[in-house]
């Protein structure tokens, strides 16, 4: 039994149960391209008990997943989403693990006809795809990390939207965690002070320091947030600002799809001259140095601004730290790898230790000692 | 007493000892301690009694390896689980003076195998207690304080405070549809334990407790054949934890008999929220998690998942009616979300202003399995929320002086001072800390400028945090002009003596700050593999700095709690450990206390600890102002800015007095924790104390009054219920 909790151990985070498919945390599945792609439907991967696929219609038309036969078993479309529950890949990609034993007999018996039925509305679903689950995943031993990622397996999904054959395809990639990264402010131009905000979605707040007016852009180059004399606001005609409001649940906008050359229309996010926020072009790299037992850096970002008619920056870089040389009190968080190799490597011994202790004490201790610390009756 | 030590076991200890050689394991002190008017003491622990495992009981079921339980007895109601004596995860000490608390994670005894495996049909609702503590008899140095021996134990109406009807009140759908996987509700009986609420005392003295877990499997694998020798006929699936809507009231009648009553449901399943009461008497609940282990809501907007509960929701108590003591028109109303969401740690650390804003100090706990927020950089912000435009105003970075150009650019690890932030090299989100306000004090003009607050210890950074404790301690201050925030900086102080991970703060009545309990590492992140720590240590705001006060008898690690009592002494209690590396019950080394050469090497993880500790700061070892009467009435209400005069044996030192509200905590949180130093001025034959005016400084609720000489030493605690402004 102890071998047992070792493995599930081993397999992950302590904090993760096991689960089938469940793979070394340093294997990521993305999507790497939609082809053709079409506005308003959306695919993205979604990692929960295993690797979920979750498709987003907001196209006029009913965008439908096959399966490897061919038949559709999952359509999103009107703001209903249907099962067609004629098809087994219906009912395995609602489990994590991919294996009903109890499939209804019209599942299994081969091409009937579809029977339709709504499972929920909205243009919304989730679902276990087991094309992203392949039945084992051979991680490179002696892959370097300054290779790069390195391509386990791809995967392919057809979908249909209207009369469109659309496939949504994707990679499996092993990524060795050798290091760190460290993500700093170097550079912020007066009169805005800044730092980093660490977290897997990095962020980065900001406070206007001295009189004057200072308009950040967003990633379309267009006006994102504007600091000025006791406040700051947000323009909801800025698509970049459009999705981080979202992400942050904050003020949401009223627009569905904002546009970048628009009318700034200004609101007011804080009535204090600074703010913070999630940004995404404050990414750590993906690909770590050529030589990652240095630390070098590896990455600059910047943010530009409005700073009277001038066109500045808020700078920084993306510092490649080896795990062998992390600072323990380093900026928040990091991606907190390194904490949880300890975890590993503590737990596994400790079961390792703790198992031959217990075998040991049943050989050898008496079978009526054990410590009375005081009683209570 | 029996010691338990073998040879084998001593060689594989020491073993041990060289593969987790430090800095991973912290030296525990032993050897003779100084005296307790310079340390102060421990009492011997004490427990509810009938729960005691017999020396002939094997309790370890159908797993041999797993730890015995020392406070548990056989099945005695054909439930297929132990009869176990609840630990006080949470705890709160009732207006009457007797503890009401409750458990944490019952029925983690039962687990065969695998928490995370097991939760849908093994866990239960938590039991709740109510403790009437014993008292010294008068004629000591300790003359009226309380003590274990003499203790009696009742039981709330009902004990596991679960008046409805047992069934999910969760807000969030299941990960797969209904009716294609049996979500396993319906295979437990613990849709609303009380584990993960929060606690706090509403105006009247009654305590509200919101939130709640509904243990189930999401999905349900399957039941496995009887002959297995893991989960042999049980039906097992992959746990969750989901926070409930539910909101109860816990009321104490003149009897003493506590009753547990439904008040209205939260709009949001919450599971480690933080509630906290505001001047308006009204409570604000923040946070929580809708279901901890699969953050994933398909059935909702995208944005929701992988996240925390952003938005705030507000409780409106009604007025008790003759019918429902919890007064059927209480209601939960949801804060603008165009402006009050806000993505917060798990019990965010918040306090009540004196401007009547709620600061968020930049800490919570570290502990979002799976659901490492998306948006968790942030939680590194500290800021304010003012309920009267129900909007926050972000403040800064703890720590961090901003950069403002290349030149100074301020990188990982120096600060310097600024406008914003001070000197600190605590940078950041705090985790598994505690979050302490200082005293209040009034200015010449009677407003308050300042407010303070310690933190110490914890992990440092976002989940998952960094695993191995700090020792950094820091004080952030805000002051106030005009009612507006005008400054925010953040100080660092002297180290802890000894890092620390889950340490309960305690503020005592002589403005020191003590903490208790906890471990060298985060035992959420490897359940039984951090040292505990039993010594307890002493901050003096005047220096700065910590010192090594006396060592406790029992560990206590997760789910710890200490509170102070109306004598001044601290009521310590509590250790409900997640199982050992989420498996089951198991000490590594045999993890007692029992004289062998593992001593405290890691936590106990052989159950939960079911009993309690009463630490007696050195101020009860001397003279102490003795408070014999008050003019005030049997309900001890006493309007803000109003005067109570105080009568007894007090010297002519009388220096001033200190508020301090009864302690309400879980998770080392307590929202309404605070007290204010109030001037006291000689009256006819006594000592007349003027209660604060503001609603925003000493909201409505229970308090006690402690008298201070001009050494700080404080009296006894008068109980004051504060209810209402003058008329």
């Amino acid at each position: 039994m102890l071998v047992a909790l070792v493995a599930v151990t081993t397999l992950g985070p302590a904090t993760r149960p096991a689960a089938a498919h469940e793979t070394p945390t340093e294997v990521v599945t993305l999507v790497s391209e939609i082809e053709p792609s079409v506005e308003g439907l959306t695919v993205q991967v979604v990692q929960s008990v295993s690797t979920q696929l979750v498709l987003t219609n907001e196209t006029e038309d009913t965008a439908s997943v096959l399966d490897d036969a061919g038949r559709a078993f999952l359509r999103i479309g009107g703001g209903v989403i249907e099962a067609n529950v004629d098809v087994a890949a219906w009912f395995l990609s609602n489990d994590p693990v991919g294996e009903v034993s109890d499939l209804p007999p019209r599942a299994v018996d081969g091409f009937v006809d579809d029977v339709w039925i709504q499972v929920a509305e909205g243009d919304r679903w989730g679902w276990f795809d087991h094309r992203l689950h392949p039945e084992t995943i051979a991680v490179p031993g002696n892959t370097s990390a300054s290779e790069g990622p390195a391509v386990l397996g791809r995967w392919t999904v057809p979908i249909i939207v209207g009369d469109v054959d659309v496939e949504v395809r994707g990679v499996i990639e092993f990524r060795p965690p050798v290091g760190t990264y460290l993500t700093l402010v170097l550079v912020s131009p007066e009169p805005l002070a800044a730092t980093v905000l660490e977290g897997p979605a990095p962020g980065l707040f900001a406070e206007r320091r001295t009189a004057g007016e200072v308009i950040v852009l967003g990633g379309f180059d267009e006006p994102m947030l504007r600091f000025r004399d006791g406040g700051v606001d947000a323009n909801w005609a800025s698509p970049t600002w459009h999705e981080t409001a979202r992400a942050m649940s904050t003020q949401p906008t009223p627009y569905t799809t904002a546009s970048a050359v628009a009318d700034a229309d200004w609101h007011e996010v804080a009535a204090v001259d600074r703010f913070g926020w999630l940004d995404p072009r404050i990414r750590y790299p993906t690909k770590p140095p050529d030589d990652p037992t240095f630390a070098t850096t590896i990455a600059r970002w910047s943010i530009p601004m409005l700073i009277g008619d001038q066109q500045l920056e808020v700078g920084g870089e993306s510092r490649w730290q080896p795990i062998d040389s992390t600072t323990p009190v380093s900026t928040a968080g990091a991606d907190g790898t390194s904490a949880w190799r300890i975890v590993l490597i503590i737990a596994t011994s400790a079961l390792i230790v703790a198992a031959v202790i217990a075998l040991l004490r049943r050989e050898l201790r008496p079978a009526d000692m054990r410590a009375v610390r005081f009683d209570d009756d | 007493m029996v010691r338990s030590s073998s040879r084998p076991h001593r060689i594989v200890a020491t073993g041990l000892g060289v593969l987790l050689a430090s800095p991973l394991i912290a030296p525990i002190a032993h050897g003779d301690p100084p005296s307790p008017a310079e340390v102060g003491d421990f009492s011997a622990p004490f427990v509810e009694g009938g729960y005691l495992r017999q020396p002939d009981e094997d309790l370890r079921g159908d797993n041999p390896l797993r730890s015995q339980p020392d406070y548990c007895r056989p099945d005695d109601d054909a439930d297929g689980l132990l009869e176990c004596a609840p630990a006080a995860g949470s705890l709160a000490v009732l207006p009457s003076g007797d503890v009401l608390y409750f458990n944490a994670l019952e029925a983690t005894e039962d687990l065969e195998a695998s928490i995370a495996n097991e939760v849908g049909t093994v866990f239960v609702n938590d039991q709740s207690r109510v403790m009437t503590l014993g008292v010294e008899p008068v004629g000591t140095d300790l003359a009226g304080a309380l003590r274990g021996d003499g203790t009696e134990w009742s039981q709330p109406d009902p004990v596991r405070a679960d008046p409805g009807a047992d069934t999910a009140r969760g807000s969030a759908g299941p990960l797969v549809p209904d009716g294609l996987h049996n979500q396993g509700h319906d295979a437990g009986a613990a849709a609303q334990a009380l584990f993960c609420a929060d606690l706090d005392f509403l105006g009247d003295g009654r305590l509200l407790v919101v939130g709640g877990t509904d243990y189930y499997f999401d999905p349900v694998f399957g039941t496995v054949p009887e002959e297995s020798p893991v989960f042999g006929g049980k039906t097992w699936g992959l746990g969750e934890l989901e926070g409930t809507t539910q909101a109860r009231i816990f009321e104490q009648d003149a009897d003493g008999n506590v009753t547990v009553v439904t008040s209205a449901d939260m709009e949001y399943g919450r599971w480690y929220p933080s509630s906290i009461s505001i001047g308006s008497g009204d409570k604000l609940v923040f946070s929580g998690v809708q279901k901890l282990l699969k953050p994933l809501y398909p059935d909702q907007e995208i944005t929701n998942s992988g996240r925390n509960v952003p938005q705030v929701e507000r409780f409106v108590p009604g007025v008790p009616g003759s019918e429902s003591a919890a007064g059927t028109d209480d209601r939960f109303v949801t804060e603008s979300e165009a402006t009050a969401n806000r993505s917060l740690p798990l019990f965010p650390r918040l306090h009540l202003l004196p401007n009547g804003e709620v600061y968020y100090a930049a800490a919570g706990q570290v502990f979002n399995p799976f659901g490492q927020a998306y948006d968790q950089a942030l939680w590194n912000i500290a800021a304010t929320y003012d309920p009267t435009t129900q909007s926050w105003t972000d403040l800064g970075v703890p720590g961090v002086a901003l950069a403002v150009d290349a030149a100074d650019a301020v990188l990982e690890g120096t600060t310097e001072d600024g406008e914003l932030g001070g000197t600190s090299t605590v940078i950041g989100f705090r985790g598994s800390t505690f979050s302490i306000m200082l005293p209040l004090r009034a200015d010449a003009d009677g407003s308050y400028s300042e407010a303070s607050f310690l933190a110490a210890g914890g992990v440092i950074g976002v989940t998952p945090g960094s695993y191995l404790s700090t020792d950094q301690s820091a004080v952030t201050t805000l002051t106030f002009d005009g009612g507006e925030v005008d400054t925010f900086s953040t100080h660092e102080t002297g180290p802890l003596n000894t890092s620390r991970w889950y340490g309960t703060g305690v503020l005592l009545p002589d403005d020191t700050v003590m903490v208790f309990n906890g471990a060298n590492r985060d035992e959420v992140v490897g359940p039984g593999t951090g040292t505990p720590i039993l010594t307890a240590e002493r901050f003096d705001p005047a220096t700065g700095v910590w010192t090594t006060m006396a060592t406790a008898n029992r560990a206590r690690t997760y789910h710890n709690t200490a509170s102070l009592l109306p004598d001044g002494s601290v009521l310590i209690g509590g250790h409900a450990p997640i199982t050992t590396l989420y498996g089951f019950n198991y000490s590594l080394l045999d993890g007692a206390n029992d004289g062998g050469p593992d001593d405290g090497l890691f936590s106990p993880q052989d159950g939960r600890d079911p009993t309690f500790e009463i630490y007696r700061p050195p101020y009860m070892y001397g003279a102490r102002p003795e408070v014999t009467s008050t003019d005030l009435g049997l309900d001890a209400k006493a309007a803000r800015g109003s005067t109570i005069d105080a009568f007894g044996v007090l010297p002519n030192d009388i220096a001033d007095a200190v508020l301090i509200r009864r302690t309400s905590i879980t998770h080392l949180v307590d929202g309404d924790q605070r007290a204010v130093v109030v001037d006291a001025a000689a009256s006819d034959g006594g000592i007349s104390v003027k209660v604060p005016e503001d609603a925003n400084v000493v909201p409505d609720g229970p308090y006690l009054l402690f008298i201070r000489d001009n050494n700080g030493i404080p009296s006894m605690g008068i109980p004051v219920n504060v209810a209402g402004d003058p008329e």
